[in-house]
């Protein structure tokens, strides 16, 4: 199940070392974009163009075969020996995430206990919970329709694997987009911001922590739909993935059930009480 | 076993252009350690030259050598490149360089996002030199909300380097997790990769939470957000909307961990060094292994202490008192057991082990001063005085820079292919130990007589206080004496790479365990299983 990607693409041995100028061009990307961020706002655009580059050259490579860091060579077993290498590396990066969701999320509680005004839902709040129900129900199908994608694939049922994670590239780009119709209401209708402005002066603390907290899970569901989209296209491809070989099924999979549990915290800390 | 004609590492390259290509696209783990290491020694050089001139300017209160507003600039950049761009750093490379081998794997897990790790310090470094921002090294709102531009590009540099912290711990705790040799357990890891796998799994908890803290004062700055501004535009009918104290909170959350992310490396070091040099397996190998384990949990439960006179209710106060008391326990423990291995050993008293006695006296007196200041009365007189900056620099100093410095010349050999020089060793040791208790130890006296760090000019308090300035003049002796110091270091090592001895073994193989073989062929270093009852024994030699 947890197979290593290695044996079926690219004839690269384990012996010698692969240079690769992406690291280097990506960091670059980072600088310039982050300066042009803080800047003057067109060189961010170049650090995005640069990255979008340094992302496809990292990615081309492992298209093309190269690997890094193959383990070809017996390792002690260990407290992980059930988990692949790749996949010990998501959950702990899932762990450095939730770290950083407790952070912001915890930052807002805090807020909120000293703010001198915070609407109550369905009295005075400007959210639009059914809305937001029915988002939350999409997010949760997608999760469901993607441990769908992993039975079809490891069951070699390449039907339900295709239309499955189809299906969850889809409802995902649908959260994103509700999201996107709904910030845009809010912001503009209903005059939440995330600063103190003067139409809604009372909404100020409320509107900069239910921007921080959704707009982070917002931009990690964007980039679980980024690779969503990724693992479509090599779905296509044929023999990329094998009900022996699809590890990169289950780490975005991860992933993307990881970002869907963030929401169910966020839905109800934000929305409902 | 070793191959005799072996030559100086690395071998030459045929022109600039390959040379450039080499160094740029490696994803070599020695070769990128290397990088973080020579990288971080240049920001070294850059911080302490600031710290020189911040040092004359407190010579001469009044002269005004140089102005205020520089002055704020210069402590700031100073902190923030120290602490970010040459301590962390330095210990990553070392990192880099000695977990895959002293756990038997080739390379790092991920060796392209290693190359990823390193590769974002130099335009964060640039970003932070560039912006020079005067809001010391720990950013404090509403300051670094008021300040200029240049604070923006301190904050985007500080949030490069946490994402490449990031993801360099999850790389070094997969590479410790799954890649150790058949025979490498947790009951004979070397201990230098104890206490790596302690500082990532911080690394990877803690700076998550200083990245949030950090990106929330960015948006503060330029979406005008209301977290942690006080300002009119975050005043609603006469209260401020964002809280202050908050950000210190998050800050600390991250910082007082990454007080232990900056020295349980070290502690590794002097772990491997102590009982080479003193030719007996390391006392305690199982309290020094769990104790930094204790070390880095109780790491997490301390960090208000850095906030006791922000008006924090005493109830929270105290436990955090009690915590960071508690935690002078396991680090007394490691001290107890390096004393223990050097007791009764055959010392040999080269420049790694004479570094390693610095480490060991120096950080004693750091680690007490920390006690002190732990107790909540005493801090409030203490807060923001001299006395702190004398105990932190005398844990980051003379703790995780003198432990640096052993393992640097400890593995010197091993990286390089030869051989250091003593005599400019043991040279720059005395002058480092004299200069850095010149200039530090005269800081708790400072401290004590009231004078409050990051002042620019105290000239209005030497009527008060008239020895504030022969103290101050005598510490800025020392700091030149600790600055110049430096120089036998960097020309030892950039010397000896060239025309130091050839070394193709294990210079202290005949006290070590586990000796190593030729650098040129490197073959894992397997620890010997270490019979766990016999005391003192039970370690792997530290190898």
């Amino acid at each position: 199940m947890a197979d290593e990607h290695a044996a079926t693409h690219g004839e690269h041995g384990a012996a010698g070392h692969h240079g690769s100028i992406w690291p280097f061009v990506l960091a670059l990307a980072g600088g310039i974009g982050f300066a042009g961020v803080i800047t003057w706002f067109p060189l961010a655009l170049v650090g995005a163009a640069v990255l979008a580059a340094g992302l496809a050259g990292w990615l081309l490579e492992d298209a093309r075969g190269v690997r890094f860091g193959e383990v070809t060579y017996p390792t002690e077993p260990g407290i992980f020996k059930s988990v692949s290498i790749r996949k010990l590396g998501m959950w702990l990066f899932i762990v450095s995430e939730i770290f950083f969701f407790s952070a912001i999320i915890g930052n807002s509680l805090a807020l909120r206990t000293r703010a001198p005004f915070w609407p109550e839902p369905g009295v005075d709040s400007p959210l639009n919970i059914p809305l937001t129900a029915l988002n939350t129900f999409i997010l949760i199908t997608s999760s469901f329709t993607m441990v769908q994608a992993l039975k079809g694939i490891e069951k070699g049922n390449l039907r339900l694997f295709r239309g499955a994670l189809l299906a969850t590239l889809l409802l995902g780009i649908m959260f994103v987009s509700i999201q996107v119709y709904e910030y845009n209401k809010l912001f503009f209708e209903e005059h939440l911001t995330p600063w103190l402005n003067p139409v809604e002066p009372r909404l100020a603390t409320f509107g900069t922590t239910f921007y921080m907290q959704t707009g982070f899970h917002g931009a990690h569901v964007s980039g679980g739909v980024f690779g969503l989209a990724y693992l479509n296209y090599k779905a296509w491809k044929k023999d990329w993935f094998t009900p022996h070989n699809h590890e990169g099924v289950e780490l975005i999979g991860l992933y993307w059930h990881f970002v869907d549990i963030v929401w169910i915290f966020l839905f109800p800390i934000v929305y409902l009480i | 076993m070793a191959v005799a004609t072996s030559t100086a590492l690395p071998p030459e390259y045929p022109g600039i252009g390959a040379f450039v290509k080499r160094w740029v696209t490696t994803t070599d783990h020695k070769e990128i350690g290397v990088l973080y290491i020579v990288t971080s020694f240049s920001f070294f050089v850059l911080a302490g030259v600031m710290a020189l001139l911040m040092r004359t300017n407190l010579a001469y209160p009044g002269a005004s050598i140089v102005d205020n507003g520089t002055y704020n600039r210069l402590f700031s950049t100073h902190g923030t490149a120290m602490i970010f761009l040459f301590i962390i750093p330095v210990l990553v490379g070392f990192s880099n360089y000695f977990v895959p081998l002293l756990i038997g794997a080739k390379d790092m897990a991920y060796p392209r996002i290693n190359a990823l790790g390193y590769w974002m310090i130099p335009p964060a470094g640039t970003l932070i030199l560039i912006g020079n921002a005067p809001v010391g090294w720990t950013g404090y709102v509403p300051l670094a909300i008021q300040e200029g531009a240049s604070v923006n590009f301190w904050l985007a540099g500080l949030l490069i380097l946490g994402t490449s912290s990031i993801i360099g711990s999850v790389n070094f705790l997969v590479t410790i997790f799954k890649l150790r040799a058949p025979g490498v357990t947790f009951r004979n890891l070397s201990l230098f990769v104890w206490s790596v796998l302690t500082t990532q799994l911080m690394v990877l908890m803690a700076t998550p939470v200083l990245a949030a803290a950090l990106t929330m004062v960015l948006a503060d700055r330029l979406l005008h957000t209301c977290f942690f501004s006080t300002f009119a535009a975050c005043t609603s009918s006469g209260q401020a909307l964002g809280d202050a104290v908050l950000y210190q909170h998050l800050f600390w959350f991250y910082s007082h961990p990454a007080v232990y992310i900056m020295i349980l490396p070290s502690m590794g070091m002097i772990s491997e060094v102590i009982p080479v040099m003193s030719r007996k397996p390391i006392f305690g190998y199982k309290a020094i292994a769990y104790s930094t384990v204790a070390i880095g949990l109780l790491g997490f439960t301390v960090w208000v202490h850095h906030m006791f006179t922000t008006g924090i209710d005493i109830w929270v106060r105290i436990p955090f008192m009690f915590a960071t008391v508690t935690i002078a326990v396991p680090s007394g423990v490691k001290v107890f057991n390096w004393l223990a291995t050097i007791w009764g050993g055959k010392i040999l008293l080269n420049t790694p082990m004479l570094f390693a006695i610095g480490f060991l006296s120096m950080f004693v007196i750091g680690g007490i001063s920390g006690v002190f200041q732990a107790s909540i009365p005493v801090d409030y007189l203490l807060q923001d005085t001299y006395f702190v900056v004398a105990h932190l620099h005398y844990v980051l100093f003379g703790g995780s820079v003198l432990g640096l410095f052993a393992g640097t010349y400890f593995w010197y050999p091993r990286i390089t292919g030869r051989m250091y020089s003593e005599a400019w060793g043991k040279l720059h040791f005395a002058l480092t130990l004299i200069g850095l208790n010149m200039v530090f130890f005269t800081m708790h006296f400072l401290g004590l007589m009231g004078m409050p760090r990051r002042y620019a000019d105290y000239s209005v308090l030497l009527p008060f206080q008239p020895l504030l300035l022969p103290l101050n003049q005598l510490a800025t002796v020392g700091a030149f004496i600790l600055a110049f110091g430096q120089l036998p270091f960097f020309y030892n090592m950039i010397k000896s790479r060239w025309v130091g001895r050839v070394v193709t073994e294990d210079p202290w193989a005949d006290r070590s365990p586990t000796p190593w073989r030729s650098p040129l062929e490197e073959e894992p270093t397997i620890p010997e299983v270490p019979t766990v009852e016999a005391s003192p024994g039970g370690g792997n030699g530290g190898r």
